[in-house]
């Protein structure tokens, strides 16, 4: 009977059905999209086919790969794989739960406040500002079909123009006064605002759940008699108005929304949205 | 916390696998397909002109810093020069058509944070490879079992040394045996694969510590707070050196982070972030130790970030006088 001349390769034959396994269920159970931005799915698909070519190669190689006679440390390479499988195991024992990160991340007060410019602090440079209006003529679609439902909303905020939109709305604030939005999202409270006050939020991933932060408009509850808690998730109806509000110790003139309807609704299963690159 | 770490690990994980993986195959080809001296001859002998074809380098061959540092190990392996790797290592990932492009998205189509960006990662990049070049001596800076490894024509574990003999392919196979050109072409493909597998698990295992750590500060520590705290004009470069180096996130995206910052920090500063963070985070410096002694990774570290101080003081001081 054929033996395992080295045991790390049969580590990482191992290691490497694990790791292919690992990203396909992510992948099947459309985990991926939580954990990474699907523009990057070309690349983990291109990543599954390598890793697949690897692991039948070291499948059909397994007994007669050599054992390293140039490096003399072999047994602290094989015990460096057996701590890396038991830290990948310990990771992967707590598979990645979205639901958890979610709300450690609100937690932990990842609020993308660079959407809120101040109009008392309008130094931008005419540089920028041709960022914003050229950002502005060319990513923000709203779409009409997506306001033909109810006659009274001026526009609807959907998954794939939230940043762009919520965007556009803290940058020109004077050209969505007094407009009718429909927005979904999730309450997020920041010390920052008061009890009449939090924010709809949605978690904004621009490239992988590492970088992924809180942004959303704020809402002005004050006429509602309801309590809004903080992670439940509701679709709001409200009118853009402008308020003066201190965030982070500075005084800012933001968008905010007038809350005229509210419905809560079901958490979405996937509570990321992802730029708009076009 | 846990979740928070693990969620975190994987997402940065799958991000880097990609260009980890292609990097071990780039590695690998230079190893079975390129001869030791032709690396020696392609690199022209005037140092200026050298430095300036490698610094361009990425424009043709797009790799990103996770995958870069396999790709120079094998280039000091098959005997480059020092100073041509460095420079190659910082400027890949940077002057780079996919980060061009990125950045141009990112920035919407403002060319100008487009061309500092690029003319930043350029400059650094050659600057620092002739410093190199003048006053670092080559043996000082490797750890030592890349010299090893260096004396032999494969570094893979199943080449044995004198012999030219490959026992990775099943058998024992006399390369000079072999009889045509299709089985030597088979051969060579094999072997690209295990000194692919070889190279990824190699490189790899730094790769998950760098990402380990990144992942235990950033599920530890609140991002908010710490912006907050680097919006301070004296120090919000500092800041933007010191941020992107824990988030590690890939050269190929950052514009888009960096851009998040647009309202908040200066164009300097924002440079700062979209040329450090590229050329050195925690997953690169792991990466690194698997070549080079701390000693020399440390003096590259100062190096980029006084260079990068340098520029974003130089754009600092264009935007005032245009």
């Amino acid at each position: 009977m054929k033996k395992i001349t080295d045991i790390t390769a049969l580590i990482k034959l191992l290691l490497l059905m694990f790791l292919f396994f690992f990203i396909y269920d992510l992948g099947n159970t459309k985990r991926l999209e939580l954990l990474i931005n699907p523009k990057y799915f070309l690349l983990i698909f291109l990543s599954e086919i390598i890793l697949l070519i690897f692991l039948i190669y070291l499948f059909f190689n397994i007994f007669s790969w050599k054992k390293d006679v140039l490096k003399s440390k072999s047994s602290n390479k094989r015990n460096f794989y057996i701590l890396i499988i038991i830290i990948l195991l310990l990771i992967f024992q707590f598979s990645p739960n979205i639901d958890i990160f979610f709300l450690n991340t609100a937690k932990l007060k990842r609020f993308n406040t660079s959407y809120a410019k101040s109009k008392t602090n309008l130094t931008v440079n005419n540089q920028k500002k041709n960022i914003y209006e050229k950002e502005n003529n060319s990513e923000i679609k709203i779409n009409k079909d997506e306001t033909s439902e109810n006659n009274n909303i001026d526009f609807v905020i959907t998954d794939n123009n939230f940043i762009s939109l919520i965007n556009s709305i803290h940058q020109n604030i004077d050209d969505y006064m007094d407009k009718t939005v429909r927005i979904k999202g999730f309450v997020f409270k920041i010390e920052d605002l008061d009890k009449n006050h939090f924010i709809i939020s949605r978690m904004a991933m621009f490239c992988c759940a590492a970088d992924a932060s809180v942004i959303g408009l704020i809402c002005n509850i004050k006429n509602l008699n309801f309590n809004f808690i903080e992670n439940d998730w509701f679709e709001i109806e409200a009118v853009i108005t402008e308020e003066t509000l201190c965030l982070n110790s500075e005084n800012r003139i933001l968008p905010v929304l007038k809350v005229i309807n509210y419905k809560k609704t079901d958490r979405m299963l996937n509570p990321f949205v992802y730029p708009n690159y076009k | 916390m846990i979740q928070t770490f693990a969620v975190i690990a994987v997402s940065i994980f799958l991000e880097g696998l990609f260009f980890i993986l292609i990097g071990a195959i780039i590695s690998s080809f230079i190893e079975v397909f390129v001869a030791d001296d032709i690396i020696k001859k392609l690199i022209p002998k005037n140092k200026f002109l050298a430095l300036t074809i490698v610094s361009l380098l990425g424009l043709i061959f797009p790799i990103c810093e996770c995958g870069i540092v396999p790709v120079i190990q094998k280039l000091l392996k098959k005997g480059a020069l020092l100073y041509i790797c460095i420079t190659l290592l910082f400027s890949s990932p940077i002057v780079n058509v996919v980060v061009i492009v990125s950045t141009y998205f990112a920035f919407s189509d403002n060319i100008q944070i487009v061309i500092l960006r690029i003319s930043g990662g350029f400059t650094i990049s050659y600057i620092i490879g002739f410093i190199i070049s003048v006053f670092i001596k080559k043996k000082n800076v490797f750890k030592q079992d890349l010299f090893i490894l260096q004396d032999i024509s494969c570094s893979c574990q199943n080449h044995s040394q004198k012999d030219d003999q490959c026992s990775s392919l099943g058998n024992s196979y006399n390369l000079k045996s072999v009889i045509n050109k299709n089985n030597k072409m088979i051969i060579n493909i094999k072997s690209v694969i295990q000194h692919s597998i070889d190279e990824f698990f190699d490189t790899g295992k730094y790769f998950i510590i760098g990402v380990l750590i990144t992942s235990l500060i950033q599920s530890l520590i609140p991002r908010n707070q710490i912006i907050n705290f680097g919006k301070s004009f004296a120090i919000s470069k500092l800041f933007m050196i010191a941020f992107p180096y824990v988030l590690s996130v890939c050269s190929n995206t950052d514009a888009f982070i960096a851009r998040s910052f647009l309202n908040q920090f200066s164009t300097s500063a924002l440079l700062c972030f979209m040329i450090f963070g590229v050329m050195f985070d925690i997953k690169t410096t792991i990466m690194l130790k698997k070549i080079f002694k701390i000693s020399f990774i440390f003096r590259l570290l100062i190096f980029v970030i006084s260079l990068t101080l340098m520029y974003s003081f130089f754009v600092d001081f264009l935007e005032k006088i245009l």
